[in-house]
């Protein structure tokens, strides 16, 4: 039995941001497991997220394993190099070398991170890959694919059942049985299949039925979120009840798109569905502040949808260059606002954010503790 | 239906292969390549923003669109005499260092050479100097700068910064935009202006050209 939140809970999607407050090579950060991880619960422990930080670039593994050309900086994660699609033309896909899911690329790292995850919480980690319409759009390019799907639809689906079958199932199965839970959760990450990126039809054809290829194909719970765009997409509620078929468990939505349609609506469509929210606080936001702008939001996010405790809070893509003040003003706002039962006047209630040290301090302050 | 009417619906449904066609068809026929370009080329891709802003298209049908038009226009190009393209003004534009993401400035690109601008696309990963060298090289009236990442729209304001050096304003004007960047980010940056969507910049493009203010 779960037992009853007391409080609504925040976490974020933060990794550029973390390489960057711990100044360690970006390079290195996104290729070397244990120092991504020490990092991590480093930035997780110095903002006070209820979570771990727990994602990386997560649209790049299985394309660069299966040969897609990178490119690494040091300002930033590894991209994918889009004048160089691995599918130039539909002959491309039969040449492919199928990933193997335990040894290709970046796989090794991301199941290093998987296990020190585990070990430092004692809870397996987290499953997460490529979804495969993104990774389809990645390694096809947008408007080549685009095009696929308008006019060669067939190897649009050919594509995309490649990428179920030979390289997303098996990476799933292997990141199962490297952390020893068969049947754990996976995510995959999905945002390309967004509107105005996609049509609701398109949706329809080319999204929906590969992550149910995937439940298929591994079984367990799988889910694909990340979609943004219910602002753009012209019939908000059909798509939210799109993505809950991707992601029956929670509906994960956006900014802006969460603050244009405004909480209200968001509820009353999770209300009727029976399902939490995760409510993506806009990463514009959170970079530019000021802080009372951010704990604005949150304040109106936890009046809007909190009151039943089905809410959490999720800072969506911390920018690299965020000041660590932004967020630690949102965590101050969902701790001081997100007590549950949450108080009928919200407005009245004021937010006080402590004065941080900085993030170089803290470490400080952490090896002298150890050292002691 | 005339011919012209055919290519016009090529266009706006993306039918690219039929506006590749019927475009050489009515070429063959000697219809006027300005007559292509100005009662269905323009028209159509004027349309499709039209149901851009209406809700009707999503971005693959833009894409579609785009190509069938750039179909149109590449037949013609070489057939069009210079006052017959009436071009409304130059625009220059880029995607920042860096940043591999051309997508949105590919659809700007296009959608400008739609209105009637002369684009010059320096394409992706320009270095911040490259902007200068080009915007002192070929004079535009605006120009477009383009950041797909958080981390590399910081280039944004070091290219103004470069161009007020080189006090290219308030002759060039300078339009900003990609995923991350807002209009507030756009604003302290010192752009003139954010273009939200490639209907946005073509307007705010078109206003500065008329003389007027977006």
């Amino acid at each position: 039995m779960t037992a009853k939140p007391q409080r609504i809970r925040i976490a974020a999607q933060c990794h550029d941001h973390s390489a960057r407050l711990a100044e360690v090579p970006f390079h290195r950060f996104y290729t070397d497991s244990d120092l991504f991880t020490q990092v991590q619960f480093l930035v997780t422990e110095y903002y006070g997220f209820d979570a771990p930080n727990d994602s990386w670039d997560m649209y790049n593994i299985e394309a660069e394993a299966l040969g897609q050309k990178m490119i690494y900086t040091d300002y930033a994660m590894p991209d994918i190099d889009r004048r160089q699609p691995l599918i130039r033309e539909p002959a491309d896909l039969d040449r492919l070398r199928i990933p193997d899911p335990h040894r290709s690329g970046r796989m090794p790292y991301i199941h290093r991170i998987n296990r020190l995850y585990m070990e430092r919480t004692g809870r397996p980690a987290r499953v997460y890959f490529c979804a495969p319409f993104s990774l389809a759009l990645n390694i096809r390019g947008y408007v080549p694919f685009v095009k696929d799907m308008k006019t060669d639809p067939a190897f649009a689906h050919r594509l995309l059942e490649f990428l179920c079958e030979q390289v997303l199932a098996p990476y799933i199965r292997a990141m199962r049985e490297e952390i020893g839970r068969p049947d754990q959760a996976a995510f995959g990450a999905d945002a390309w299949a967004s509107p105005p990126n996609v049509s609701l039809d398109l949706f329809d054809e080319f999204v929906l039925p590969y992550t149910q290829r995937l439940r298929e194909l591994v079984g367990g719970a799988v889910v694909t979120l990340g979609q943004w765009g219910e602002s753009k997409s012209h019939d908000p509620e059909r798509y939210m009840t799109q993505k809950l078929q991707t992601c029956p468990i929670f509906l994960s939505i956006l900014d802006p798109d969460l603050n244009l349609l405004g909480p209200e609506r968001v509820k009353a469509f999770a209300r009727k569905h029976d399902v939490t929210v995760t409510a993506g606080v806009d990463a514009a936001l959170i970079m530019d502040g000021p802080a009372d702008a951010v704990i604005e939001r949150i304040r109106n996010y936890i009046d809007g949808m909190g009151r039943d405790g089905r809410l959490i809070l999720y800072l969506n893509q911390i920018p690299v260059d965020t000041p660590p003040e932004h967020v630690h003003a949102a965590v101050a706002a969902c701790r001081t606002l997100g007590r549950l039962p949450i108080p009928d006047h919200l407005d009245t209630i004021p937010v006080r954010v402590t004065q941080r040290e900085s993030f170089a301090e803290f470490l400080r302050e952490k090896r002298e503790m150890l050292d002691a | 239906m005339s011919i012209i009417e055919e290519i016009k619906e090529a266009i706006i449904d993306g039918d690219i292969l039929g506006a590749g066609e019927k475009t050489r068809r009515a070429v063959g026929d000697a219809t006027p390549a300005a007559d292509i370009l100005h009662n269905a080329a323009l028209p159509a891709i004027r349309e499709v923003g039209n149901l851009w802003n209406r809700g009707r298209y999503f971005l693959p049908e833009v894409v579609m669109s785009s190509e069938a038009f750039n179909e149109v226009t590449a037949q013609l190009r070489s057939r069009l005499s210079e006052g017959a393209q009436s071009e409304t003004g130059r625009v220059l534009l880029g995607t920042v260092q860096g940043d591999l993401h051309d997508l949105g400035k590919n659809i700007v690109a296009a959608m400008l050479v739609g209105a009637g601008f002369q684009v010059t696309d320096l394409g992706v990963d320009v270095p911040d100097h490259v902007f200068i060298e080009k915007a002192m090289e070929l004079e535009p009236d605006v120009l477009g700068i383009g950041a797909y990442m958080s981390t590399t729209m910081r280039s944004i304001p070091k290219i103004i910064r470069l161009v007020d050096e080189q006090q290219l304003r308030p002759r060039m004007r300078i339009m900003v935009g990609g995923i991350p960047v807002t209009s507030k980010f756009a604003s302290e940056a010192g752009a003139d202006a954010y273009g939200e969507d490639a209907f946005a910049a073509v307007r705010i493009a078109e206003a500065w050209i008329r003389g007027g203010k977006e």
